[in-house]
């Protein structure tokens, strides 16, 4: 992500350079770099602003993370501070945009009407923390971007490695990928779709996997080891096996992922290729027995259909979904996969932290009102992190207090320093 | 594991002459397009290219024609004078020579000629860095990648990156990954997830014609899916393949029935992905992984069908209160391995035994940086682990006495631990396991130390506000396990 932040560095320097506009949107970074421009979209997550470099015009993507102020319809002129201009003739402020790992500006861009290319979401992490129907939607807005843009919609690829996660983050995924597959071809390539990552790609009419692919483990469970039980796992049963009939796959392949009970076996016509599933064991090849639970490996998935194809590089897989090449029109799906996963790995360490430093200035010798100061400020940063990502805060996954707990917390502590400086301390 | 049916020991064939035209062995899995009408050939042309397949034939002819899949070879036998096209796979051909002088010809080199006696197997010596720019390019070269240790400190992928790019930069004949690992002497890290990047990139980012095999000195425990991971598998004599029962413990625990099929399903499936890169049978890892399972083979011609029940021609496990894994000696007979090969690969001589199996008269070493660096590494960092366990030792006395001295001293002490933990994850996952801490914890603890300094220094000075007990902050929380 460093080399992200320096290219968006990059970018905010060079938008300094931008003409004077009578009437611009001026966005505020971080590290001090301001761009001007037009926002054509904000939301949570990101902000897409239009500036003027010389006399190109270009539109760049800023994630709020890197974000310390914005000014609406602030008047343009003189938008270079002293840094800028220092630097406003080093970099080249045309670069390519360099993802997480990949530079797709380094592809000939040989897109045509016959080649949609491919707009890339990586699926990496826990459901409901890392992954989350947010990102689905967001990259979907951006496919709608690219298809006004070139006239034909990106394939959608969701890249998926996941252990699974929360069912509830699992409903909200299955209602926008519900919706945007009427709109898009969404296709699921797995490294690892456990449990209600399997249940994402379900979701998909195309599935394909890597080698080491695995898919399956759908039971529906609670935090202490229990599954669901009755009219839960009736409903979980049900919507699971809707879920793949919406992608085109046998019910029974679902319910056999969910509960030990369900057998599964298929039989498979040597000439069609044409696969009969069975609840039973009555098929030739047999998936699943009872008292197991089913996860399909790549060969297994190819065979009965589950899966379409196996492909371990984006050139093999771009040639089984049959597109001329691999071809990433845009690398917004990765970066903003990117971002989020950098800033929950930056909370789930600076969480625990503050609370560290909490305990430390509790029990420091500080005069109090240093010392109760020194408090606000953790609670302060606890408080940004419910913020700037409450999903993580709402996950479990980290110990946090409640927004509300917080803040009372804070007003108590100020309250203190008013008695304080009353008290004449 | 007992045989209860003795296999006759299969060897690979080696060097088949095509000589035989019309009458070419080739294997089941490679389809070979009907050759045309044999053609006359020129006896004069004065080199030749040589496709070596993987199964060890050698074929001499020349190259018609190749895509990204095939190989239209011409195959060309001088003694009778007659010549046969047929299409070959890619990936059956590990290698293809172009341009070879042929034996006796005007151009013939001295620097490629074979004696009789180099050719009755002998390997070449190892070459030193000073003979490398004289080394024949046309001898296979052998690259050796150590997987020793302990599996998620010694052996992660990041260390293995640098290795990556040299191969590349050798592009040697055949990677051999020589694995040394046992879980009951080191305890793995079980993150499967890790170690499939590891296997990875060894298959993805490689050339696809670089030939790379599997050899083990020993492995039990998770290692034994990342060997399984090669299709080629050579094992010392003394070598086991085995120790994958920790799937089974780790998920025999779950009290719901429902619960524990499912983690029962998930481990086992992530860790049956590295046996589909290997191409092996999945029930084979199904009965390695879980002791209720019976495991027999039944085999059609070279492929042994595998299945988890006792009515196959070989019962390789009939414990259902152990899970099954396999000597030298079984492996090879159930063709799990391809051969059992002695040698060691830190020896001058030690691969000739292998290269011979391999197929390769003559060899020599890759002279890459992997053996080096990596016993380098695994050397630097268990030192550093050494010296930070003393020093955490160190801190926690340090700590427990409140005078400024003592408290310069467990800052120093600490700040050495997080410096060695920056500077290697090995050390940082260890001092996570065995001592419960992780690196943001201590910037915590330094900063208590910090706050506890400047309150005995004011105490000195007699402006001891009288609160608190120092401040220290956090300690060290209770050992991990």
């Amino acid at each position: 992500m460093k080399t992200l932040r320096t290219t968006l560095l990059a970018a905010g320097l060079a938008g300094c350079l931008a003409l004077p506009s009578l009437a611009a949107d001026k966005v505020v970074l971080r590290d001090g770099s301001v761009l001007t421009g037009d926002i054509l979209e904000q939301t949570d997550s990101y902000i897409r602003i239009r500036i003027t470099v010389g006399t190109v015009v270009k539109t760049e993507i800023v994630f709020m993370g890197d974000v310390a102020d914005i000014e609406h319809d602030a008047t343009g002129g003189d938008t270079g501070g002293g840094d800028a201009d220092e630097d406003a003739n080093t970099g080249d402020s045309n670069g390519p945009a360099v993802s997480g790992g990949v530079s797709i500006e380094d592809q000939t861009p040989k897109a045509s009407s016959q080649n949609p290319g491919v707009l890339l979401l990586p699926l990496k992490g826990g459901v409901g923390l890392y992954i989350r129907d947010n990102e689905i939607r967001e990259v979907a807005k951006e496919a709608d971007r690219l298809r006004e843009e070139r006239g034909i919609a990106p394939v959608i690829v969701l890249q998926i490695e996941s252990g699974g996660g929360a069912m509830h983050e699992m409903y909200e995924i299955h209602e926008a990928l519900m919706e945007l597959k009427q709109r898009f071809r969404i296709v699921a390539w797995i490294k690892e779709a456990i449990s209600a990552a399997c249940a994402t790609a379900l979701h998909c009419d195309e599935i394909y996997f890597m080698s080491e692919g695995t898919a399956g483990a759908m039971t529906g469970w609670y935090g202490p080891g229990i599954s669901l039980q009755g009219e839960e796992r009736e409903n979980w049963l049900r919507d699971a096996g809707e879920w793949a009939r919406a992608g085109g796959r046998s019910p029974h392949v679902a319910v056999a992922m969910i509960g030990n009970e369900f057998e599964l076996s298929y039989d498979k016509d040597p000439v069609t290729g044409k696969v009969t599933w069975y609840n039973n064991l009555s098929g030739e090849h047999v998936l699943s027995r009872r008292g197991q639970n089913l996860v399909l490996t790549s060969s297994q998935a190819l065979h009965c259909g589950f899966a379409d194809g196996v492909a371990d590089t984006p050139e093999q897989l771009a040639k089984a979904m049959q597109l001329p090449e691999w071809y990433e029109v845009s690398d917004f799906g990765r970066k903003l996969s990117a971002e989020w996963h950098d800033l929950i790995e930056k909370g789930l360490k600076e969480i625990p932290k503050a609370y560290g430093m909490l305990t430390v200035w509790q029990n420091s010798g500080l005069d109090e009102v240093q010392r109760i100061s020194k408090m606000i400020r953790e609670w302060e940063k606890l408080l940004r992190w419910w913020e700037d990502a409450p999903g993580l805060c709402e996950s479990g996954e980290v110990q946090i207090h409640l927004k509300e707990d917080i803040q009372r917390q804070i007003e108590g502590l100020q309250r203190q320093i008013g008695e304080i400086r009353r008290r004449g301390g | 594991m007992t045989m209860h049916h003795h296999v006759a020991c299969r060897y690979l064939t080696l060097g088949l002459s095509a000589a035989a035209l019309g009458v070419l062995a080739v294997p089941v899995t490679s389809p070979v397009e009907a050759a045309p009408a044999p053609a006359t050939v020129s006896p004069h042309a004065d080199t030749e290219d040589i496709v070596y397949m993987n199964d060890g034939r050698e074929l001499h002819g020349r190259v018609v024609s190749e895509d990204a899949q095939t190989v239209v070879f011409e195959i060309i036998d001088r003694e009778l004078g007659l010549s046969t096209e047929i299409r070959l796979y890619r990936n059956q051909i590990y290698k293809i020579e172009r341009n070879v002088a042929i034996a006796g010809s005007a151009t013939e080199t001295t620097e490629t000629s074979t004696t009789e006696g180099e050719a009755a197997g002998a390997a070449s010596e190892t070459a030193s860095p000073e003979e490398e720019e004289n080394y024949d390019p046309s001898i296979p070269s052998l690259y050796i990648v150590p997987l020793v240790g302990q599996l998620g400190t010694d052996i992660y992928h990041e260390v293995y990156e640098p290795i990556i790019d040299d191969i590349i930069e050798k592009n040697p004949t055949c990677i051999v990954f020589a694995m040394e690992c046992d879980a009951t002497q080191w305890k793995d890290f079980t993150e499967l997830e890790e170690y499939r990047i590891l296997v990875t990139n060894f298959r993805n980012r490689l050339p696809r014609d670089i030939r790379q095999v599997m050899w083990i000195d020993n492995s039990v425990g998770t290692s034994s899916v990342i060997a399984l991971s090669w299709a080629e598998i050579y094992m010392k004599p003394d070598a086991r393949l085995d120790g994958l029962d920790w799937v089974h413990t780790n998920t025999a625990g779950w009290q719901d029935a429902d619960v524990r099929a499912k983690m029962q399903a998930a481990f086992s499936g992530i860790a049956k992905g590295f046996l589909e890169f290997g191409g092996h049978d999945l029930e084979l890892g199904e009965a390695m992984m879980f002791p209720q399972h019976s495991l027999s083979a039944t085999f059609r011609g070279r492929k042994v069908d595998w299945a988890l029940h006792e009515e196959g021609e070989v019962i390789a496990d009939h414990d259902d209160e152990a899970t099954v894994g396999f000597n030298a000696e079984d492996a090879r007979n159930l063709l799990i391995s391809t051969e059992t090969v002695d040698g060691n690969y830190d020896t001058a001589t030690g691969l000739d035994d292998l290269a011979f199996i391999l197929g390769y008269r003559e060899y020599r070493r890759a002279n890459g940086m992997a053996e080096d660096y990596l016993k380098e590494y695994r050397e630097d960092w268990r030192e550093a682990f050494e010296i930070a366990s003393r020093r955490l030792q160190d801190f926690q006395e340090a700590r427990a006495r409140a005078d400024l001295a003592s408290n310069a001293e467990a800052r120093q002490a600490i700040g050495e631990v997080a410096r060695y933990m920056s500077k290697y994850y090995a050390v940082e996952r260890m001092i996570g396991r065995d001592f419960g801490l992780q690196l943001y914890q201590i910037e915590v603890i330094l900063k208590g130390l910090q706050e506890q300094a400047r309150q005995l220094r004011e105490r000195e000075q007699g402006r001891d506000r009288g609160r608190g007990n120092g401040g220290g902050g956090p300690g060290i929380p209770g050992g991990g396990g």
